[in-house]
């Protein structure tokens, strides 16, 4: 297989130490830009845009100034001296930083829940030392939970939510290597690597990087599949030629012992990763990419008998569930309402919501379309059809899990890296001319834009306080044990700790989305279930309400009888009453101090 | 490169002349970060600071045995080899000692860093003898 050549230089010699020159300013500009606009932004300013909202004139001119550092750096720096790489290195490391760590650092508490449930996961199981997926289904996929109780536990209880902060900046980063180890297999131009890098870091909006099982998987699969290519590599002849397929087969009995390894990690921790690495496994085996032949077959028998074993809680008794049959309502969606709920559904917003909405559509559309381009265009080249496949295959997940709603989003997180790589192809094609630069500058610079507003766009529905943890750190030490909490809340973090403890449920509107309890039926059905729970404590938040109404369309003031009906016919009692909080007791026995709350807001 | 004085065969499948010097700088790598862990959790500490190193020398010691037994690698690859080695040494030791009911994150560490060493000392013996 003949990787794609180093391009011909079409820089003047007295352009080399210039472009150099004006690549290392725009750098210093842009981090000297992103210093200020941490002083100057006030994340109070953040609305349903997101947090690209709060971003000052002087943030969005440090992206300007990474994001034309970077191009700059792509295209002129020369690749025989010693700063091509460390520029790009260093604008990869600003691009990550202006889009991700902008929040990690400002925000006074990490965000979304679900890393707060997974935290829960976490302490429950280095506290009992159990995985019982009777406690949360979750669990029959423990590895990525059972890791974080060992890294974190040894010194004593875990205390991840620092860990929550830099996950999504450190994993954009780190995730940079394995994917530049990929794509240097099928792509020997440098200057095609590091673009491909670029778009990476553009394209990573998919928000799977939170401390997660799945952003583990993600990590391992791709050093996986890194690691295949790069040690046990074929020379390009596929099944079409079967007879010398199966000849010129062979693996290191190390490399195979390492990548079963890695593959039974990735099995133990996330159900989906391990179809998509098997995916992708397959396309380099079937293409001759690696020699490796019998290898899909061990990684297929591994995933089956761990979703045999430990996975039976999940689908037992749910055959349409394994085979990926996705159902609502007691009804199969086909193929059509998936990509409706993916794609159409996601663009129903309304206001600046469906602002965030186009961003991420627009996004990847992008992508896909120009890699679609570059490989219509290469679809000569072996090299480009592999690349071609591998970005393709993980969208068959859409016909084969029953995820439903998230089935693209993650079919494009898989395929990124090669989709990043066909974009790198054609716009690595562009003379690099100085008008030219300028405009794909700009162009990058308004697509880290879409970035961040794509990746940061759910602030209604993830964006807690400082205050609000703190007040549901106190709400766990102070209550007694075993008692049962509803929460009433999109972000507020629950079942952080004490999971197999106490019962905590969460009020889910969002199955209220289509209808809307707009209506006596759907209140009724919401006090309903209160009256099925029967909670002993409630947790209510604003951003719940405000969030249906502003997406879903609900009316204004929708949430006030049902508090109503908590305080009043519930007989709730209000223990804390804030604006951005209320905790409600319903248990006569429970009287907590005075001072159990350490931020009780007057 | 420096050649293994033992090294008299050609070198079989994945393995590189300089193997015996590699890994026996890996081994020494991988017990100087056991000491430097150990050291820092008897230290007067945040707890905090203690389970962040414990962590990364864990990962880091275990994250040692697949590069020491691959052949050598750019970095960029070595890099997350470790890093991901590492991770996966610990989700499959600790996911055994949940299976077997026999968990706690000491015991898990311990076993993953006891296994990671034992495989660095076998490695190096092993590259001595070629």
């Amino acid at each position: 297989m003949t990787a794609i050549v180093e391009r011909e230089d079409l820089r003047l010699p007295s352009d080399v130490g210039r472009s150099t020159k004006i690549a290392g300013a725009l750098l210093a500009g842009a981090l000297l830009g992103w210093i200020i606009s941490l002083f100057t932004i006030d994340i109070n300013d953040v609305n349903s845009l997101g947090f690209a909202s709060a971003f000052t004139p002087v943030t969005w001119a440090s992206l300007l100034l990474a994001s034309g550092a970077v191009v700059v750096t792509v295209f002129r720096v020369p690749l025989d001296g010693p700063w091509f790489w460390r520029l790009v290195i260093t604008g990869l490391v600003l691009l990550v930083t202006i889009i991700h760590g902008t929040p990690m650092v400002l925000e006074s508490a990490p965000r979304f829940f679900e890393a707060y449930q997974h935290v829960g996961f976490i302490e429950y199981i280095s506290r009992t030392g159990q995985h019982s997926a009777a406690v949360n289904y979750r669990l029959s996929w423990f590895g990525a939970f059972g890791l974080g109780a060992t890294l974190s536990g040894t010194a004593g209880s875990p205390e991840l939510f620092g860990a929550i902060r830099v996950f999504p900046w450190a994993f954009g980063l780190l995730i940079l290597l394995p994917v530049y180890s990929i794509v240097s297999k099928f792509i020997v131009d440098q200057r095609t690597r590091a673009a491909t890098l670029v778009v990476f870091v553009i394209g990573n909006w998919i928000a799977q990087d939170y401390l997660s099982p799945q952003a583990l998987a993600y990590f391992l699969a791709m050093t996986m599949v890194a690691l295949v290519v790069n040690l046990a590599p074929g020379e390009g002849t596929s099944i079409r030629s079967p007879k010398r397929w199966w000849a010129l087969r062979s693996g290191p009995r190390v490399v195979l012992v390492t990548l079963t390894a890695f593959y039974s990690a990735i099995v133990l921790a996330h159900q989906l990763s391990p179809i998509m690495v098997f995916a992708l496994v397959l396309v380099l085996v079937l293409t001759g990419t690696t020699t490796l032949r019998v290898f899909p077959l061990v990684i297929f028998a591994a995933f089956a008998t761990w979703l045999s074993v430990g996975g039976y809680y999940f689908w037992g008794g749910e055959l349409a569930r394994l085979l990926g049959i996705h159902q609502e309502s007691g009804q199969s969606l086909g193929l059509s309402a998936i990509i409706a709920q993916n794609l159409t559904g996601r663009l129903q917003h309304g206001g600046l919501e469906q602002v965030v909405a186009v961003s991420r559509v627009g996004l990847s559309l992008i992508i896909l379309a120009l890699a679609a381009t570059s490989a219509i265009r290469g679809r000569k080249e072996g090299n480009i059809r592999v690349l071609a496949l591998l970005a393709f295959i993980p969208f068959l997940l859409l016909g084969t899990t029953g995820y439903g709603g998230e089935a693209l989003l993650r079919g494009f997180f898989f395929a990124l890296p090669f989709t990043s790589a066909l974009v790198a192809i054609l716009v690595t094609k562009i003379k690099p001319r100085m008008l030219a630069m300028v405009l794909l500058s700009i162009v990058v610079g308004c697509l880290g834009a879409c970035t961040e507003i794509s990746r940061y766009g759910n602030e209604k529905f993830e964006q807690i306080s400082a205050d609000q943890l703190a007040i549901m750190q106190d709400l766990y030490r102070v209550v007694p044990p075993d008692l049962t909490i509803i929460g009433f809340g999109t972000a507020m973090p629950v079942n952080f700790t004490k999971i197999g403890a106490d019962a905590h449920y969460f009020m889910n509107f969002f199955k209220f989305s289509t209808a809307g309890p707009s209506g006596p039926q759907a209140e009724q059905e919401i006090k309903n279930q209160i009256d099925t729970i029967s909670p002993d404590v409630a947790v209510w938040t604003p951003e719940a309400a405000a969030f249906t109404t502003h997406t879903f369309h609900f009316t204004a003031g929708w949430d006030q009888p049902i508090l109503k009906y908590l305080l009043k016919e519930r007989h709730g009692h209000l223990i804390l009453n804030r604006p951005d909080i209320k905790i409600i007791n319903f248990d006569k026995s429970w009287h907590p101090s005075a001072g159990a709350f350490s931020t009780n807001g007057g | 490169m420096v050649a293994s004085p033992y090294n008299n065969e050609a070198p079989s499948e994945g393995i590189v002349p300089e193997t015996t010097d590699r890994a026996q700088r890996l081994l020494a790598l991988g017990l100087g970060l056991v000491v430097l862990g150990i050291v820092v959790h008897f230290l007067p500490v945040p707890t905090n600071l203690k389970s962040l190193v414990a962590a990364i020398t864990l990962v880091w010691v275990s994250g040692l045995v697949p590069v020491a037994w691959l052949p050598r690698q750019r970095i960029d690859l070595t890099i997350p080899l470790v890093i991901a080695g590492g991770l996966s040494a610990n989700v499959l030791v600790t996911s055994f000692l949940l299976i077997v009911n026999w968990y706690s994150p000491d015991r898990a560490a311990l076993l993953t860093g006891v296994l990671a060493l034992a495989l660095l000392v076998v490695r190096t013996r092993r590259a001595g003898h070629r």
